[in-house]
């Protein structure tokens, strides 16, 4: 790979890899260096694009990894309280900003290989396949993850409506 | 659901990292690219040196070799010349007799 190939598969590859790490951890820094980290993993590592599906797929897995090693090895977990996020029924649904952020950071209070799963379904739109293939873990597997997610998230979104329907709690 | 998984597909979607990034992994591409290459020259070096230690250790050994050989030849002449010497004062003192046997009878 020639430095001007490599320099086109930053351009425009960096805003889903840093996506990837950004939507995994909250945290814009930190996604930076994950993605500093990813393509120069790809350059070192020689690789030689056979096709953009190629190179797409190939960054996804190396982020999704290494976002995931990361999080062990830093021993970094989202303490979400969910009590301190603004609430989904509350709000306009049409691109709230808080809504936004409620929903990130409770992607982001989710385990790494589930937390990685919604992120890869929701925001890369893979299928469960993919998914399975990229964190190497049964299709099954995948789907458990998903619903749980969705159970988890829909849960605390029905809880803020009852609270909002009974009256402010505090 | 579907408003959750809509609403989800929007929170996640693609952002956009700082204008910087870009600059920073070329940098750091270039800085990795400078390290192969000095890695290059520090294997390379070594590997140099070890040939011309090796061709003057092998010339060296070809020199003692020629200094061994004109030193057996000095002494393989050095016996030649003895040994003729030897044999011209053996033939000479041959042929005194000789004369000396000659000259009684003529007495």
């Amino acid at each position: 790979m020639t430095q001007s190939e490599f320099e086109l598969i930053v351009r425009n590859h960096q805003s889903m890899v840093y996506s990837i790490a950004f939507n995994f951890f909250g945290n814009p820094g930190l996604a930076e260096e994950i993605a500093q980290d990813v393509f120069l993993r790809l350059y070192e590592d020689r690789i030689t694009p056979k096709s953009e599906q190629h190179v797409v797929s190939w960054l996804r897995r190396v982020t999704a990894h290494r976002c995931i090693d990361v999080l062990r090895h830093r021993h970094l977990q989202s303490e979400v309280n969910i009590d301190d996020l603004p609430e989904i029924a509350a709000r306009s649904r049409e691109a709230d900003p808080l809504l936004e952020e409620r929903l990130r950071r409770l992607v982001g209070s989710l385990p790494a290989k589930q937390r990685m799963a919604v992120i890869l379904r929701y925001g890369e739109d893979m299928d469960v396949e993919e998914i399975g293939r990229m964190l190497d873990i049964p299709v099954r597997t995948v789907w458990t993850y998903l619903q749980r997610a969705i159970e988890f998230m829909r849960e605390k979104a029905s809880r803020y409506l009852k609270e909002e329907k009974s009256g402010p709690t505090r | 659901v579907d408003q959750l998984d809509k609403d989800l597909r929007h929170a996640l979607r693609r952002s956009t990292p700082s204008s910087s990034l870009t600059g920073q992994i070329l940098a750091k591409s270039r800085l990795v690219r400078e390290q192969r290459r000095s890695l290059r020259w520090r294997w390379a070096m070594p590997a140099v040196a070890t040939l011309m230690l090796g061709v003057g250790l092998a010339s060296y050994r070809a020199h003692l070799r020629r200094i061994d050989g004109e030193r057996t030849k000095e002494q393989v002449m050095l016996a030649l010349r003895v040994t003729g010497s030897t044999l011209r004062n053996i033939q000479n003192r041959i042929e005194e007799s000789q004369w000396q046997t000659i000259e009684i009878p003529g007495k």
